[in-house]
This record gives C-alpha cells, sequence and structure tokens, in this order.
C-alpha cells in the first residue's frame, strides 16, 4: 500500500497534461470509489483523487508514456502474480486503429486432446516449501493456491520460480484475505481467438473446426504396371522409366558433389586442427584439442564412406540403366514393333584431357589412400593399446596384425573403381528422347482386335463424390495420359482423405466398372505443389470377370489454405491415437467410436448411402398432423372440394357429403370412379370422328365469333374520335390533390356529372338472325321440270297386273287412244313437288309424265327455328294403288310417295340473297331402284339435237323468294390490322374510288383485302398457291375431296361472305368446316399443285350466295372449265345450268380481274381475261400483287380414324329412326339384300369420281330387278359428307321411304363409308323397300 | 382430415375517422390448410352510419378449412378504404387477426392501422384531395419483417363476429376443453 501511495506521488509529480475527464464520471468514479472503501478496507485511506489517477491510468494507459515507469512500480503486485513481460498488454487496449498485440511465438501450437495435458487441481503441493516449517498444515485451498501460481509461473517461462514474497504471504496461515481483493485484475493471454460459428450438429457428424482450404489436383497420368495387355516390353520400359526418374532425380540433387565438397571441409577442418595441435602447447587445451580432431576425423571417415556410397550407388544405377535400355532395344528390334514411347539418347563425352584427368584421379586415390591407411593405423594402435592393457590381466590374446598397405590399396582400388570412373572412361550423359508418335509401330493385327480401354476416375474426399474426369484412352504403352486438373474449394469440413477410384469404361453398355481405389492422406502443405506417385493394386478374382491390375497415377497435390491468416491463426488441432479416444469415450460415447471407425475406413462410394443420417426434416413437417398427401388423398375433402370447384357434374349437384370417412366409402362404391377422373370419355361415349367434326364446328364458330366481335369493336373505335381531354382524366383518376378538388368543387357548383363517362366495354353480341327474322313466308314458284325418271317396267307391270288381276277393271284407262297408252308406256310417272322445311311441308298438284309442268306457286310460312336446316325441294312420284276388297263397290286407294330426288338451299344464303330464280339440277339418286332414265327415243321422235333442254338430268326452273329477307351487315373488316404494306393499301383505296365510277354493277368490286383466318388483312391474291395435296393426283379425286367438305351452315353469318373470314389450308383441312367460298380457293389451290392452270371466279352462285367457282383450262383440249367446289361438277362455260349466276371478278395469282361486261349472264361472258374490253385488272406494272404466304406449306394430313365402328353406328341409327317413325306398323328388315347392295355401294364411290358429274344410269336397278322378280322393289341410294348422326336421318327422313303402308314391306339398309384423308367422309347409304308380291 | 369452419360475419367498422368505409378482407392460411368450401376473399359495400362513427358491414362469412398441420393458422386480413365524394378510395386501415384457437363464439377486435403521411404536404393532401398512402405489398400487414420502417398512425377498430367449429382434432391429439 505505501509503495503504492508513493507512486502516486511521483507520479503526480511526473505529470504534465493531465487527461481531461467530464464532471459526470467523475462524479460516478467518486461513488464507484466510495462504495468499494466501505466494502474492503484496501482503499481505505485512498482519497478520490489518487482513484481517479488510477482509473484513469487505467483507460488511457498506453498514451501515458512517461507514466511507464510508475505503471511498473503501481502494478508489481500484478507483476508478482502475473509476471508478464510487457505490461502495457496487461489492458486490452481500446485502440482500433493498431492491430492487437500478439506474441508471435505462440502461434500455431500442437494441441493433443489428452489426459496429460489437462490440468487437475490437486491437493498435494507441487513445490518443495524449505522455509516453512509447518509446511503439511496448509489448507487445502492454499495449496491449490500455490499450485495455481506454480503452474501459471511454469507457463509463462519463469523457470518455475514463485517469489518468495507471493509463496510468504500465501502461505500465510491465518490470511483468508487473498482471495477478497478489490483490485481488478485482467490476465494476460497473448492469444486473440477468433469466434466461429458452428452449426449444431450432433457429435458423430462433427467434423472439425470450419476453415476454408483449398485443394488442387492434377492429375497427370496413370501407368498401368499390371494389365491384361501388359507386354514384356511394358515391364522393360517402366523399369527404364522409374530408373530413369531415379537417375535424373540423384543427377539434380547432385548428392554425390555436394558429400564431396563437405568432405573436403572436414578434411581442411581436420587439417587445420591437427595443425594447430601440433602449435598449442597447453594440457588441458589440448586434450580437448584431441578430442576435437579426433571427432572431426570419424566424421571424415563417415562421410567418405557415405560418397562412395553413393557414388557408387549412382554409377550403378546408370549401369543399369544403359543395359535396361539395352535390353528394350534388342526386344523391340525382336518383335519388330513398338508399344512404349520411352527413348533414350546417350551421349558420351571422352575425357578432354586424359592426362590431367588421369593425375587428378591419381592425386584423389593418393590422398584417400593416404587417409585411410591412417585411419587403419589408428585402429591398429587403438587396438593394440587395448590389447597391452588387457594383456596385464588376460594372457591369451592374440596380439592385432599391423595393417598392410598392399591390402588396403588394394581394396581401395576396388571400391574407387565401383564408385568412381576410370579416367579414361568417357562421361554419359542421358536425355530423355520427348514422345514421339511416329515411334510407336502398330501391332500386329491379332492383338489389334483388342478394343480400346478407356478409363477416368472418380474422386472421393473421404466419402463425398467430388469428382470425375472425362474418359481417357488407354494408349498402348499402358499410359492413361490425363493433364487434367481441377480445384476443390472446402468450407468447414476437411476430409483426411484423398480416395481415387479407378473405373473403367464399357464400350458396350453404359455401366462402366470400377476396377481400384487410391487414397492418399490429405495434408495442408505449403503453397507448393506435392508430387505424388499413387500406387494402386488389384488381385485378379477370377481371370475372365476382373484380371490382375497394377500402377501408378501421377498427380500433384496442393492442397492450401486460400488465405493464409485464417490457417496459422488455427491451431492443428490432431486426433488423438484410436487407443486413447476408445479410453475416453468407451463407456460414454460409444456411438462417437464407432462413427470415427466408419470414417476411417475408406469405403466404396457404393456403399456411401447408408451411413447418412436420416434426411433432413423440417420441423413444420414434424408437426404437422398427417401429411398433406394423406390430406389431398381424403375421400371426403375430394368430394367436398370437387363441389366446391363445380368442374364435376356428378359432384356439382351434391347435396350431401356424409362427415365420416366410413360413410363415404360405401358412397364410393355407389358411382364408379370415372366420374371423378373424367365425365367425357371420347372412346366410348363420342366417337372420335364425331368429336372431331365437333369441334372442328366449334371451332369455326368460336372462330367467327371472334373475328366479328373484333371486327365490330374495331369498327368502333375507327368511328368514335378519340376523347382526348376524357383519356387525359382518366388518366389522371389516380391524381389527387388539387385537380381533383377543383374537379369537386366544379361538380358541386355547376352540378356537373363528376364521375367520369366510361367507354362501356363492348359486349359481344351473337349475330342471332332468330331475333331479325321472327316470321318468314317462303314462296316457291314451280314452273316445269325436266328428265324426271319414269317408273320401270316392273313396277309398271306389277300396276297393270294388280289391276288385271282385278278382273274385269271399270276404269277407262287402257281403252285410251294409242298415244296415251304410248305415253302412259314410257312416262308414267305423276311426280309432284314438296317444299318442306323442318317439319312443315307443302306439295303441289301432281303433273303426268317426265316432264311436267306445274305452274304453281308453293308457299311456306313459319319460323326459323334452327338456321342449321335446309329448305328442301323435293321431287316424289305418285303412286296410286288401288286395292279391291270382295265387295266391288269398295275400292281403296292406297298412295304411295316414292321420293326421286331433292335439292337444299341452304337458309341463310336464301334470307341473305332474297330470292333464287331460274333452272337447277336436282341431285337424284346414283342409283334408284324401280325407276329409269327416261329415254328420248321413247319419248318422242324428234332427235336429240333438236330438243336442246332435254338433259340426261333432272332440272327444275323454279323462283324461289323469302318474305321478308334479312339484310346481313357486312363485317366491318377495315378496321383489322393490315398485313400488306401502307403504299399497297393506299393503292388499293385509290383504284377502289377508280373502279367503283367504271363498274357497270357496283356490286361487282370485291374489296382485295381480306381478312384471314388470323383476324388479318390480307391481299386476295395471297391466297392463291400451291398446298400439298390429300394423296390424291386424280383431279376428279380432288374435286370430290373438296366437295366433301361440309359448308357450315349455321346462322345467318356475315363471315361466309367475300367480306367475312378467307380460311387458309391449314384452319379448313383441320377443322373440315368452312364457307362456300372458301371451298373454291382450296380446290384452286389444289389444281395449282396438281400444275393446271386456272383462276378463282367470285361471284353468285345458286344455293350459296356469294360463293367461289374455279374456272380451269383442261389440258388436253385446252378448253375452259367451271368447277363448282361444292359438288365437284363441271360445267362448260355456255352451260346454262350451270349453278354459277354471276361473275365479279376472276383471281390469279398475280393479278384481280374486275368483270367490266355489261352482260351478266354467266354463259354469255367472256372468260378472257387478257380482253381489256372485259376485264380491268386490279394491279398493274408499277404496283404487283403480293403473293403467297397465307397457307401452310407443309401441311400433314392425318389419317381417319377407324370407321367400322361409325358404319355399325350409322347402319343401326337408320334402322331405329325408321322403326320409331312408322309408328303403327312393326318393321321388318331384311338382311338379305344387304351384301348385295353393299357391294353396288363399294363400286359407286369409285363411280362416282370416275364418271364426273354425268347423270349415268348404270345397270344396277334393272340387275337387281332381274334378280329378284317377284319382289316390287323401290329403293334408292344416298350420298352426302359425314357431318354427324342426325343430320343422316333427317336426311332419310325427308325421302319419305318409311310411309309404306303395304303390311307386308320389308326394308333393307345398307351403308358404305369412303374414306379421305383428315376424317373427310363420303357416307353411302342405300335404302331398299321391298314388297313381295302375292298372288 | 382436421376441419375448420368459420361462421360469422364482420361486423362493423368502428372509430375511423372517415365517414364512407368499405373492407377488403381475405383469410390466409399455411400450406397445410385447403380450402374446402367458402370464399377466402372479399369487400364489403361502402357504409356509413349517420349518427355514430360506425359502419357497419354485416359482411357474412362461412368458409370450410381443412388442413394438415397446426402452422399456418388461419387468420383475417383486413384492409378498410374511405371513399371520398369523387369516389376515389384510399386505405386507411390495415389490420389482421389470428382465428381463435378455440371453438364457439368469438368476438373479434381487429386494431387497425393506417400509414402516417411523412410530410407536411402529404397530409395537407391527404385531408382534402383524399388519398392517403397505401402499402405497396400487403404481405406488410401480417409479415414483420419490414414493418419496422413505417411510420404507422393508429386507426379504428374492425369488429367480427365468429363462430369456431373444429372437427376431428381429437383425432391428431389437439384438444378443445
Amino acid at each position: 500500500m505505501e509503495r503504492e501511495a508513493d507512486s502516486v506521488k511521483s507520479k503526480r509529480s511526473k505529470k504534465k497534461h493531465k487527461t481531461q475527464t467530464t464532471r459526470s464520471y467523475r462524479k460516478t468514479e467518486r461513488e464507484v470509489q466510495m462504495l468499494l472503501s466501505q466494502c474492503g478496507k484496501v482503499f481505505g485511506q485512498q482519497d478520490s483523487q489518487e482513484s481517479e489517477a488510477r482509473s484513469l491510468q487505467f483507460f488511457h494507459y498506453s498514451d501515458a508514456n512517461e507514466s511507464a515507469a510508475i505503471s511498473n512500480r503501481d502494478k508489481q503486485r500484478i507483476d508478482e502474480v502475473a509476471s508478464s513481460p510487457n505490461l502495457a498488454a496487461n489492458f486490452i487496449q481500446i485502440e482500433l486503429s493498431e492491430p492487437p498485440i500478439v506474441s508471435p511465438q505462440l502461434h500455431r501450437q500442437l494441441h493433443r486432446y489428452d489426459n496429460s495435458f489437462l490440468y487437475t487441481p490437486g491437493d498435494r503441493l507441487h513445490l518443495p516449501l524449505q522455509f516453512i516449517d509447518g509446511g503439511s498444515d496448509l489448507k487445502p485451498y492454499q495449496i491449490r493456491m500455490l499450485n495455481r501460481y506454480l503452474e501459471e509461473a511454469k507457463a509463462n517461462g519463469n523457470g518455475g520460480k514463485l517469489s518468495a514474497g507471493l509463496v510468504a504471504q500465501l502461505t500465510d496461515s491465518d490470511s483468508c484475505r487473498f482471495i477478497i481483493d478489490a483490485t481488478l485484475y485482467r490476465s494476460n493471454c497473448p492469444r486473440l481467438f477468433k469466434g466461429v460459428f458452428l452449426a449444431p450438429v450432433p457429435f458423430a457428424q462433427f467434423q472439425g473446426l470450419p476453415t476454408s482450404r483449398c485443394l488442387k489436383l492434377c492429375l497427370k497420368q496413370l501407368r498401368f504396371s499390371a494389365h491384361p495387355q501388359f507386354l514384356e516390353e511394358h515391364r522393360l520400359a517402366q523399369q527404364l522409366e522409374d530408373l530413369y526418374d531415379l537417375y535424373m532425380h540423384n543427377v539434380k540433387n547432385k548428392i554425390c558433389k555436394k558429400l564431396r565438397e563437405e568432405l573436403q571441409i572436414a578434411r581442411n577442418v581436420a587439417a587445420r586442427l591437427i595443425d594447430s595441435s601440433s602449435h598449442q602447447q597447453p594440457q588441458e587445451q589440448s586434450s580437448q584439442l584431441a578430442a576435437h580432431i579426433q571427432r572431426q576425423l570419424q566424421l571424415t571417415q563417415q562421410l567418405r564412406i557415405r560418397y562412395y556410397a553413393e557414388s557408387t550407388a549412382q554409377r550403378v544405377l546408370l549401369q543399369r540403366l544403359l543395359t535396361q535400355w539395352a535390353k528394350l532395344k534388342e526386344l523391340r528390334k525382336q518383335q519388330q514393333f513398338q508399344c512404349t514411347r520411352f527413348r533414350l539418347s546417350l551421349r558420351l563425352v571422352p575425357p578432354a584431357d586424359l592426362d590431367a584427368s588421369c593425375s587428378a584421379w591419381k592425386e584423389r586415390f593418393e590422398a584417400d589412400l593416404a587417409e585411410v591407411y591412417r585411419e587403419h593405423l589408428e585402429v591398429y594402435y587403438h587396438r593394440r593399446h587395448i590389447w597391452s592393457s588387457e594383456q596385464s590381466s588376460v594372457s591369451h590374446a592374440k596380439p592385432p596384425r599391423k595393417p598392410q598397405f598392399a591390402e588396403i590399396m588394394e581394396s581401395l582400388k576396388a571400391e574407387y573403381e565401383r564408385a568412381f570412373q576410370d579416367p579414361e572412361e568417357p562421361r554419359v550423359y542421358l536425355l530423355r528422347l520427348p514422345n514421339d508418335e511416329t515411334t510407336l509401330h502398330s501391332r500386329p493385327s491379332n492383338e489389334q482386335l483388342n478394343p480400346d480401354r478407356n478409363y477416368y476416375l472418380k474422386l472421393y474426399l473421404d466419402d463425398q463424390f467430388v469428382a470425375q474426369t472425362r474418359s481417357y484412352r488407354l494408349e498402348p504403352d499402358l499410359h492413361v495420359d490425363m493433364n487434367e486438373s481441377l480445384g476443390v474449394l472446402l468450407n468447414r469440413s476437411h476430409p483426411e482423405q484423398l480416395n481415387i477410384w479407378l473405373y473403367e469404361k464399357s464400350t458396350i453398355t453404359s455401366h462402366s466398372r470400377r476396377l481400384a481405389l487410391m487414397s492418399t492422406p490429405l495434408k495442408v502443405t505449403e503453397r507448393g505443389k506435392t508430387v505424388q506417385k499413387l500406387a494402386f493394386q488389384v488381385a485378379a478374382t477370377s481371370a475372365a470377370v476382373r484380371p490382375k491390375l497394377a500402377g501408378d497415377l501421377y498427380l500433384h497435390i496442393d492442397y492450401y489454405c486460400p488465405d493464409g491468416a485464417i490457417s496459422s491463426d488455427l491451431d492443428d488441432i490432431q486426433k488423438l491415437p484410436e487407443t486413447v479416444c476408445q479410453t475416453f469415450r468407451a463407456d460414454r460415447l460409444p456411438m462417437a467410436a464407432t462413427a470415427a471407425e466408419v470414417r476411417a475406413t475408406p469405403r466404396s462410394p457404393s456403399d456411401a448411402g447408408h451411413v447418412i443420417a436420416g434426411p433432413l426434416i423440417f420441423a413444420e413437417q414434424q408437426l404437422q398432423l398427417c401429411g398433406i398427401a394423406e390430406l389431398l388423398q381424403n375421400r371426403r375433402f375430394q368430394l367436398l372440394h370437387s363441389r366446391h370447384q363445380q368442374r364435376n357434374f356428378h359432384t356439382k349437384q351434391l347435396s350431401f357429403v356424409p362427415a365420416l370417412e366410413h360413410e363415404i366409402v360405401e358412397l364410393e362404391e355407389l358411382e364408379p370412379h370415372a366420374n371423378v377422373a373424367q365425365v367425357l370419355d371420347p372412346g366410348t361415349v363420342w366417337n372420335p370422328i364425331d368429336l372431331h367434326k365437333h369441334r372442328g364446328r366449334k371451332f369455326l364458330h368460336l372462330l367467327y365469333e371472334t373475328i366479328t366481335s373484333q371486327c365490330v369493336q374495331r369498327a368502333k373505335l375507327l368511328q368514335t374520335p378519340l376523347p382526348l381531354i376524357q383519356l387525359l382524366g382518366d388518366g389522371l383518376e389516380q391524381s389527387t390533390g388539387w385537380s381533383a378538388l377543383w374537379r369537386a368543387l366544379c361538380s358541386l357548383l355547376f352540378g356537373q356529372t363528376a364521375a367520369l363517362p366510361r367507354e362501356p366495354t363492348w359486349q359481344p353480341q351473337p349475330m342471332c338472325a332468330s331475333d331479325v327474322v321472327q316470321q318468314f313466308n317462303i314462296s316457291l314458284q314451280v314452273v316445269r321440270a325436266t328428265g324426271v325418271p319414269v317408273r320401270s317396267r316392273h313396277i309398271l307391270n306389277v300396276e297393270q297386273q294388280v289391276r288385271r288381276s282385278s278382273s274385269t277393271g271399270t276404269s277407262s284407262d287402257l281403252s285410251a287412244s294409242l298415244f296415251v297408252t304410248q305415253t302412259l308406256m314410257y312416262s308414267n310417272v305423276r311426280p309432284f313437288i314438296t317444299l318442306s322445311y323442318g317439319q312443315r311441308l307443302c306439295r303441289s298438284r301432281t303433273a303426268e309424265g317426265s316432264n311436267p309442268t306445274w305452274n304453281e306457286q308453293l308457299q311456306l310460312t313459319g319460323q326459323p327455328n334452327d338456321l342449321r336446316e335446309d329448305l328442301k325441294i323435293s321431287l316424289f312420284d305418285e303412286m296410286v294403288e288401288q286395292q279391291y276388297t270382295d265387295e266391288a263397290a269398295d275400292i281403296y286407294q292406297r298412295v304411295q310417295c316414292n321420293w326421286l330426288g331433292e335439292y337444299r338451299v341452304p337458309m341463310s344464303s336464301l334470307l341473305a340473297s332474297r330470292k333464287f330464280e331460274g333452272c337447277i339440277e336436282l341431285s337424284m339418286p346414283k342409283v334408284l331402284v324401280g325407276y329409269k332414265r327416261p329415254l328420248i327415243e321413247s319419248v318422242t321422235n324428234i332427235s336429240v339435237e333438236q330438243y336442246p333442254e332435254f338433259k340426261e338430268s333432272v332440272h327444275l326452273w323454279f323462283y324461289l323468294s323469302i318474305e321478308p329477307g334479312c339484310q346481313v351487315t357486312p363485317l366491318q373488316i377495315g378496321g383489322l390490322a393490315c398485313a400488306e404494306l401502307p403504299e399497297l393499301q393506299q393503292f388499293v383505296r385509290e383504284r377502289r374510288l377508280e373502279l367503283q365510277q367504271l363498274l357497270p354493277h357496283p356490286q361487282r368490286y370485291v374489296e382485295p383485302l381480306v381478312c384471314t383466318s388470323h383476324g388479318k388483312r390480307v391481299c386476295l391474291t395471297r391466297l392463291l398457291e400451291p398446298v400439298p395435296l390429300p394423296n390424291e393426283t386424280q383431279l376428279e379425286r380432288v374435286c370430290r375431296f373438296v366437295s366433301l367438305l361440309s359448308p357450315v351452315r349455321s346462322q345467318l353469318d356475315a363471315c361466309q361472305n367475300f367480306q367475312g373470314v378467307w380460311l387458309d389450308n391449314q384452319a379448313l383441312l383441320d377443322s373440315t368446316w368452312c364457307s362456300a367460298k372458301d371451298l373454291g380457293v382450296l380446290l384452286c389451290n389444289y389444281m395449282l399443285s396438281l400444275g393446271l392452270e386456272c383462276w378463282l371466279v367470285l361471284g353468285l352462285a345458286c344455293p350459296y350466295g356469294e360463293c367461289t367457282f374455279v374456272i380451269y383450262r383442261q389440258p388436253e383440249s385446252g378448253d375452259l372449265l367451271l368447277v363448282a367446289p361444292t359438288t365437284g361438277k363441271r360445267y362448260q362455260l355456255q352451260d346454262i345450268f350451270c349453278p354459277l349466276t354471276r361473275v365479279y371478278s376472276i383471281v390469279a395469282a398475280k393479278n384481280i380481274y374486275i368483270n367490266i361486261q355489261t352482260e351478266e349472264r354467266v354463259s354469255m361472258t367472256n372468260f378472257d381475261v387478257q380482253n381489256g374490253e372485259c376485264w380491268l385488272p386490279l394491279f398493274n406494272k408499277r404496283q404487283e400483287a403480293p403473293q403467297c404466304g397465307i397457307h401452310k406449306l407443309d401441311y400433314v394430313y392425318k389419317r381417319s380414324y377407324e370407321l367400322s365402328q361409325l358404319q355399325k353406328h350409322i347402319e343401326r341409327k337408320i334402322m331405329k329412326k325408321i322403326s320409331a317413325w312408322r309408328t303403327t306398323r312393326k318393321t321388318f328388315w331384311n338382311r338379305a339384300f344387304q351384301p348385295h347392295l353393299l357391294r353396288i355401294l363399294s363400286e359407286l364411290e369409285n363411280l362416282s369420281t370416275s364418271a364426273g358429274s354425268r347423270y349415268d344410269e348404270p345397270a344396277y336397278s334393272e340387275e337387281l330387278e332381274r334378280e329378284y322378280p317377284n319382289c316390287r322393289l323401290y329403293g334408292f341410294t344416298m350420298n352426302f359428307a359425314y357431318t354427324n348422326l342426325a343430320a343422316i336421318s333427317e336426311r332419310i327422313r325427308t325421302t319419305c321411304i318409311h310411309y309404306n303402308n303395304n303390311a307386308d314391306v320389308e326394308f333393307c339398309v345398307a351403308v358404305h363409308i369412303n374414306a379421305y384423308v383428315n376424317d373427310v367422309l363420303s357416307v353411302w347409304v342405300f335404302l331398299l323397300s321391298i314388297v313381295p308380291l302375292v298372288g | 382430415m382436421a376441419e375448420v369452419h368459420i361462421i360469422g360475419q364482420i361486423l362493423k367498422a368502428v372509430d375511423f375517422d372517415e365517414p364512407h368505409l368499405y373492407c377488403k378482407w381475405s383469410l390466409q392460411s399455411g400450406n397445410a390448410w385447403r380450402l374446402v368450401q367458402g370464399e377466402l376473399q372479399g369487400q364489403t359495400h361502402v357504409s356509413s352510419h349517420r349518427l355514430q362513427n360506425s359502419s357497419d358491414f354485416a359482411q357474412p362469412l362461412d368458409i370450410h378449412l381443412c388442413t394438415a398441420a397446426i402452422q399456418g393458422w388461419p387468420r383475417l386480413l383486413v384492409e378498410v378504404y374511405a371513399v371520398n365524394v369523387l369516389q376515389q378510395c384510399w386505405p386507411v386501415g390495415y389490420g389482421f387477426a389470428h382465428m381463435p384457437s378455440t371453438p364457439g363464439a368469438h368476438r373479434l377486435e381487429i386494431n387497425t392501422w393506417k400509414i402516417a403521411p411523412n410530410s407536411w404536404w402529404q397530409s395537407i393532401k391527404e385531408r382534402f384531395g383524399g388519398g392517403g398512402t397505401a402499402l405497396h405489398k400487403t404481405d406488410l400487414l401480417y409479415s414483420g419483417v419490414e414493418r419496422y420502417k413505417l411510420l404507422t398512425r393508429s386507426s379504428g377498430k374492425i369488429i367480427v363476429e365468429l363462430s369456431l367449429i373444429f372437427r376431428k382434432f381429437e383425432e391428431y391429439g389437439v384438444e378443445f376443453k
């Protein structure tokens, strides 16, 4: 205490500048000191001033330089305790700029976990206490304290001495106060530890302290020393290689030279010592010197011996090398080929100066000889000395022999010869030549069979797979040159071993074979590369499976810490030996020991999996009540969820879901599982073809709808000028503040509507015509018909037979004139016309003969319930059958109406074009059993030429009109985006204005920019381009194919017009639905790809309204022919029966020609487009027409689906329908005729395509009649493209074949389907009614 | 399959300064929860009270959830918006409440907060033009990660009346007394 007091005094005197402290600090410090002084007596006498200084010194120690001396004294007590060399380090300086001072020698200590290093306090005193008599009655805590200080003193390197004062103080018997010490002590640890965070991990998986290390591996090459392909040459070459490496190593290290120099030095020293010993006289020094000399001489001797040995070894090595090389060369020469690359070049340098080298050798030899002799002599004297001393005690012993100089010289000479080269011997320099591919000569061919072997390596750090090299080919010299380097940055875990597995890549399978393991422990090295050679060896298991393998892998391992500081900071902590570990952990942690064991042994990578302890589990999953999957599989949840989603038909309506799962199980049994999965099973419920057709139709509707709505929207946008200010206001909707306030004020003051008028979003309104046309009135003026088929003789005969059988007929028919009978004979048909729509029907009176005249108006009123149905004009033959009963008075007449043909007018086109007039060709059945074509000879005597109106088909003159019509608002496609160049658009616009002046009929102008199925406007000429054909190359077949694509007939749709949507080939063929105009485009494209010269005609056609036809030039005759794409029929240009009624323009791929002829009739129109008076080209040289780009040129047709199922369906449907329609009578089905009918049908398709449009009467009906003479047959074939089953039944219903009241009637139906690609099907139906003739 | 039925209504909003209010609400739950039936979010009508400082919504809630875990217990997030004469709306309250974890009837009071205007100009703007500051991401409503960046002002309360029915929790060892 006094010491401290005077130190303070001296300090105060020396203090020059005082550290400024704040008042609050002083105050708190004073309080603290007061508290301290109250509780302890240590600082009781110190005044507050001093304590402040102390605390100042405590905190500002380092910058008070001058007070160092004082502090030394001040802290002497601490010195005694800690005895630190540097006092300033007693405190942790809060100095941010300087790094903490750390004693450098304490870096990188080596620690071992061992019991011996652990200090366990004991009650036994470690140091002897000499001066205390009562050492035994020290209290245990005193002993412990003493021990502790002692240990600390030892550790600090003070020689383990405790200062006497301290010991006295500690051993003071009654001092228990030294524990209660108010002074603040801080023990000094020079080592600065860094905090390391370790993720909590089970002890078994703990891998060591985390540092980052970098491992760089450079795999040089692999060399096999045992291999199935191993040859003698390989062995030699490898030996040579090793020898050469060794030799070069020696040469490089210059061991001999170094040894020689050392030896020389040692000799010099010895000589000097001997020299000095001769000069110096003092006794004790001389004895010391003698010992020294002795040692030096011994050293010299050892060095010499070693030098000799080394030199000998090197020489031997060289000799071996040379002999091996000679052997290898010999072998190579012998076996005629060379599969190794090793080559050596020798250079012999004869000694330059033979005499000089001789003399040098001699000199050296003599020096050595002298030395050796002296040594021998020394040994001899020594032995002699011993012997003489022993002589006194033991008499029987030989005196040692004196060394013979000659012997010694001989032995030394021999040694010299072994070790050094002869003076005359030339020096040998070896040099390995670099590898040269040309030196390799291929092996004999029988060994060439061995395929190339490929090897690769897999690297594992411990068990962790790290990398895999590429696979390398095994060279013929059994080297695998890799030269691949890879780096691994290791954080945290430090592997102990590097395991490399050698794999052989199989050439046959993808699996590769694991061959051998090489492993090496990994040790941190300096930043330099260590070259290692890893050897592996695999014993042969069974010769075939695994041959013996051995080899070496040359690699450079560079394993270092990327930032040196970290590595030096951390101590090397090495594992204790296993046995020690066992003793440590034997009872407590058996797990860890096993884990360590497992890790210690390298494992093959395949079984590495099972060691990995359980998967990483998130706590969330562990805490779950059940798995999510279990929840999702819950039946009740599924039911409830699907009900909530409202997607499933079955669960949508579910009102009750049981609360308990076991109740649902029953429910599940009741309803099939399919209801959850899929409602619509296309395979069973829907025929795939039906599905295709349905989807195609849907697609087209959707397309039309979308484009319509888009058009309307765009048109609207174009019409309304842009509301600039309002738009601005709209944009400012989010803005708040003064503008909004102003608007609010305005609205308040002027009563303006504050809400901004918004553009109402356009709702697509279906363009439904049924809203427009509530009631319509169709009137059909039927004038006359020609070529109505007549009843065949068969039916006629029957009638006559019946009449004749009815005994004396009172009828006067037969008693008419000859003319009448003739007419009756051949034109015995009583046709009438019906007009029907839906369920409504209206018929004309019956006329007589095959060229009837009705001149009658048929009226039909009704509502267009569904525009999908067609208006039908049917031709019937009324057959009156008289039935005679027994009573003559009662005459029953039975009227039988036989359907002969029909004509269908799509309702939508009728509504659009209001009226149709002129002459139409009725579509007649190809085979009409019971009727035959009227022969012109049979009717009249006038020749055919003079009977111009007589055609081979049935024609009908008519006038059809509808009231009220419906004006279809054309699509405003002007608003759609245009794909053409702006110049072209401008040109077209100008041209239109020009043309509309010029045209005699303004409607003839068709806007050349049309809308495609993509909703863009393009020029019409782009539509014409050759497209892929549907596997047909015949023109007729192609026409047929096109005609079988069905025009969609649903609602009154503006899209079907010229202003509407033009489909490209993909959309059309995929959907198989289209509008009538698209068929023309498709046909024209097909003809173009067939190489025909053809044009597309835009005009009006009879049942379709706006429609396209195709004109093509027949290649044989050069005539132009007009083709109706909807029927596939061809017409002459002059044909007045052609359904084309108006021609607007002709489109070619290069130009558009607009009809400027005043003549409207098609038959009179000039079709020479080059004629400038008749046709006006739209495009000129200045503005060429754009071409191509719309159609998909690589369109691939799909095969149609399986048909047999559909055929059965149709057949069944027809039978079911007819049976259903015949409500009063039972329907009998006669299957006997079916094969016959089927045969006819199968021939008809070919006939229809080859015969073209000609109404040929085949011999089928007569053939049938002849075959079954006992029956009255009536039947017909029907042909149409397949759309759906309902359409078929509708068609059959209109034929009224089921209205046969004969009790004995039997029916027969046959269905044949002819399939084209893309589900385009032509359905042939043969319906036959058979009435057996009785009597 | 443990199930929760949440039946009740968002009754009203009280103590808000603004008279015309509507409330957007949504029910949020963890991954292990699945909606069986009902609407998980919605928006009430605009409501005001002539005499009191409260807006009655009486927005019905009927939600059926099922769960595989307790984690992610459902919570009701509410955002209260005020509407002014100009049909402008801005948020005046954010808040959320966890569903009570006991079955039975509950009355929840969800205290809400709104973003405080950070400048004099903004406060003026808010006062006159309407339009306070809205949260850019609504996940700030419930996640506390970035909340410390917000300066908020407490706003009114949303009162929710709920009755909860829990089914089959006892199968998984969760019992309600």
